[in-house]
């Protein structure tokens, strides 16, 4: 019976060690770069899809524009402020004009803004996230995050380097059960719930230089890490899963959108397509 | 360059020349420009992200001096390193450091120094410090290496000297540190690896 027990124990060990190295065996999936396409004259900032085409925000020259997947341009929005990380979904695109201090809702095929009507004001407003009734907005100057769950807005952290603080936020996203924000001159992703309350931080070892754009899929964090002309790929609780420099210079903005990962560039003014490769 | 300035002024508008610290991203160049809106009248913004260069007219009658302006980028969050003002009529205002020895002078030497930094923002700020010191006749550090190569007149100045200034600034040397606070106080993008104390 002890000779039983006994060769439990190692079994039960040996599971326990092969599930516990699971995660940290460095995965043999990775991105790999399938092709750049060239975007000349755009300088794009912000990245989101609608309707199979790919809306940027070309800060530079205040205006959105629409590529296909050849990177053709479809169509454009002109006479913005500064347009910067933009979202879209069913009701159309979500503008943060920088400039203006302003959030348009474009319903397309209309090009004409609805502005979305705030109590609060904003100091420069870097991205926009929509999720079902949930908006969240990364206010640049006012070092936080304003963030409505269908019924009010709350206002999430300070300026500072502590947990929970944030030194120049530039991107958000929201998840089912999350909040995630780029801290960009923190160089970390912090995560947060939807009361607010912070849950962790991500990327903090990894010495990033202005954290400016995120996306978040359903496994893994993609950060750009704009200075050190590179893409960070975590998985969701933190541990890094790839670091992609091939092609990248000054990376802004990604997106995942049927399988693929598209990565846009601000300095090289092109739009990266990786593919998961099994 | 001044002719080209005077040449660019237009009559009733006076040309705002400034080299910031601390522009790293369009995040920080837009909001440069966004602060600078509050000048109303303000025309022409334009902001070169790589170099720090931004620059714009104002209308002379309104008189902008060049304190208000270099507080209207310190309130934006930068830094300004030099700022040059061609006024309408064509006269010169600047907080530039003069020239301080030319290449040619007898007992100029040339060294080489380890200067930690990350970027060219923390280029800029290095050799603003050797510029400030009298007797430095050239200078140029590369952010790869993080080597300082610096000329200077050996009878005005010497090596300690000048790494003094350069960690005054915010930049480890092998022989002196950057305070805490002044280490603290740069850009994220510049906040470099610390050299390790011996």
């Amino acid at each position: 019976m002890r000779q039983v027990k006994y060769i439990f124990s190692i079994v039960l060990v040996a599971l326990i060690t092969l599930v516990s190295c699971e995660r940290k065996t460095p995965a043999t999936q990775q991105w790999v770069l399938e092709d750049s396409l060239s975007l000349p004259g755009i300088n794009p900032i912000g990245i989101g899809v609608f309707e199979d085409q790919f809306w940027l925000s070309d800060g530079d020259h205040n205006r959105l524009i629409a590529v296909n997947s050849l990177g053709q341009v479809q169509d454009s929005i002109l006479g913005l402020d500064r347009p910067m990380h933009i979202d879209a979904n069913a009701q159309g695109l979500w503008v943060p004009q920088y400039g203006s201090d302003t959030i348009a809702q474009f319903k397309l095929p209309s090009k004409s803004p609805l502005p979305l009507i705030l109590k609060d004001s904003l100091d420069a407003p870097a991205s926009i996230a929509v999720f079902g009734e949930e908006r969240a907005i990364a206010d640049f100057y006012n070092h936080r995050i304003l963030y409505f769950n269908g019924a009010d807005w709350i206002s999430i952290g300070t300026e500072g380097k502590d947990a929970g603080q944030f030194y120049y936020p530039t991107d958000v996203q929201i998840t089912d059960q999350n909040i995630w924000v780029a801290d960009a001159y923190n160089n970390r992703i912090q995560l947060f719930d939807k009361r607010g309350t912070f849950v962790r931080m991500i990327g903090v070892d990894q010495k990033m230089n202005a954290a400016t754009g995120l996306y978040v899929s359903e496994t893994q964090v993609f950060v750009t890490d704009f200075e050190n002309h590179r893409l960070l790929v975590f998985f969701k609780d933190g541990q890094l899963a790839q670091i992609i420099e091939t092609g990248l210079e000054k990376p802004i903005d990604a997106i995942i959108y049927k399988e693929k990962l598209y990565v846009i560039d601000y300095k090289k003014q092109q739009m990266n397509r990786y593919y998961f490769d099994n | 360059m001044l002719g080209s300035s005077l040449a660019f002024a237009q009559k009733s508008m006076d040309d705002f020349q400034v080299q910031v610290d601390g522009l790293g991203c369009p995040f920080c160049a837009y909001g440069l420009e966004k602060k600078f809106k509050e000048f109303k009248g303000i025309k022409g913004v334009q902001i070169d992200i790589e170099t720090g260069d931004f620059s714009f007219q104002y209308p002379s009658e309104k008189s902008l001096s060049l304190t208000a302006v270099v507080q209207q980028v310190e309130k934006a969050g930068y830094t300004p390193m030099k700022t040059v003002i061609t006024r309408a009529n064509g006269l010169v205002e600047t907080d530039a450091p003069l020239a301080a020895v030319d290449q040619g002078v007898a007992g100029v030497v040339s060294k080489k120094m380890f200067v930690a930094g990350n970027c060219e923002m923390c280029e800029a700020r290095i050799l603003k410090a050797t510029s400030r010191l009298q007797g430095v006749a050239a200078a140029a550090w590369d952010a790869k290496t993080k080597m300082l190569d610096i000329s200077y007149d050996a009878a005005a100045l010497d090596l300690a000297s000048i790494s003094k200034a350069i960690a005054a600034s915010g930049h480890d040397t092998k022989d002196h540190k950057a305070s805490e606070n002044t280490y603290d106080g740069l850009p994220m993008c510049c906040k470099y690896e610390r050299i390790e104390d011996k």
